[in-house]
């Protein structure tokens, strides 16, 4: 029962998530969701929520993180793209420039620190 | 009957996963990278018994619907880095826009180079953040969610592939420049590296995983509507 309790308070705050997304969507777009993760993280900041009261659910979620993005992956095999080798190579050059860009700035920042 | 019923598309989906995971731990390779093998066993399964990818759906979108409350349980995540965000704010900050915008205009402008199509590139925006958050990002872009999927496990383990360079070419980098770089551009899987190179690269490189999510779904739209 302990797990979907704390299941129950995750969907919870998604909920809310998807309320406030609706509220905001004139002004921006943000998925509820993505909003539903910075309520909790503010409530349980406020301490409004307890880290006990959802820690294992949340743990076991993301400790198998993994295995829920599968699904998803899968929907390639309906929109077979020929240019999938030029997505990667496009991908590949832009991670190494944004890990190199973002090293240098904060190296740039936090001159003097080790 | 079993071509309505979610029972292949969960089974398949957990079978090939646990493979995923014992082709891991045999190989302890970078390249293996569990989720890539179950993309590759259950696809191949699939096309050899001519199984229609809506059959495997039924089964599939059951366990994508746990992505949601997984992107809320996030923030359980972010509140264990609190001490992390408040001691390194600014350089969390500043450092992550950078490489959010040095993402996206290299995408954009390689992707327009390449004379590829809105909807591809849009694909490519959100692939340097944690997956549920880039999925949802994709969608709400117009981008095909299953391309950022992938895009996303090869910006990890290329990023994975290359922290350990960075360093090599440029010995100046301090830990907390590293941390922050590797968790930027390539969240968990690079993460998985910088934990390797030390405590404080681990320490932030994780701590970046969710402040370069939320920035990236907050700053990215905008810049699509800007250069659009």
């Amino acid at each position: 029962m302990v797990y979907l309790f704390q299941f129950a308070i995750l969907l919870l705050f998604w909920l809310l998530g998807e309320g406030l997304s609706l509220l905001l969507d004139s002004v921006i777009l943000i998925p509820g969701p993505i909003l539903g993760m910075l309520l909790l993280f503010f409530a349980l900041s406020l301490g409004i929520v307890k880290e006990k009261q959802i820690q294992e659910t949340s743990d076991f979620l993301l400790n198998n993180i993994a295995f829920f993005f599968i699904p998803a992956s899968i929907g390639v095999m309906s929109i077979f793209t020929s240019q999938l080798i030029v997505l990667i190579i496009i991908g590949i050059i832009a991670t190494i420039i944004t890990m190199m860009t973002t090293m240098f700035v904060t190296q740039f920042l936090t001159k003097g620190e080790r | 009957m079993l071509m309505n019923s979610p029972v292949l598309g969960m089974l398949l989906t957990i079978v090939s996963f646990q493979i995923g995971l014992m082709i891991k731990k045999k190989t302890q390779s970078d390249l293996a990278n569990p989720l890539l093998i179950a993309m590759i066993l259950i696809i191949s399964f699939l096309l050899i018994t001519h199984t229609p990818y809506n059959t495997y759906k039924i089964g599939g979108d059951m366990i994508h619907f746990f992505l949601s409350p997984l992107t809320v349980a996030l923030g359980l995540m972010l509140y264990r880095q609190r001490h992390v965000i408040e001691k390194y704010f600014f350089s969390l900050i500043i450092g992550i826009c950078s490489g959010i915008f040095a993402s996206f205009f290299t995408l954009k402008i390689l992707g327009d180079w390449f004379q590829l199509p809105q909807e591809l590139i849009h694909s490519l925006y959100p692939k340097s953040i944690t997956t549920p958050m880039a999925i949802s990002l994709s969608e709400m872009i117009g981008g095909y969610p299953s391309i950022t999927v992938i895009m996303v496990i090869i910006t990890g383990i290329t990023g994975a592939f290359f922290a350990p360079f960075m360093l090599k070419f440029f010995p100046f980098l301090n830990s907390i420049a590293c941390g922050i770089g590797i968790g930027t551009s390539s969240h968990a899987i690079g993460t998985s590296k910088a934990l390797e190179m030390g405590e404080t690269e681990g320490a932030l490189s994780g701590t970046a995983i969710g402040l370069c999510g939320i920035l990236t779904v907050i700053i990215v739209p905008f810049l699509i509507k800007l250069f659009q």
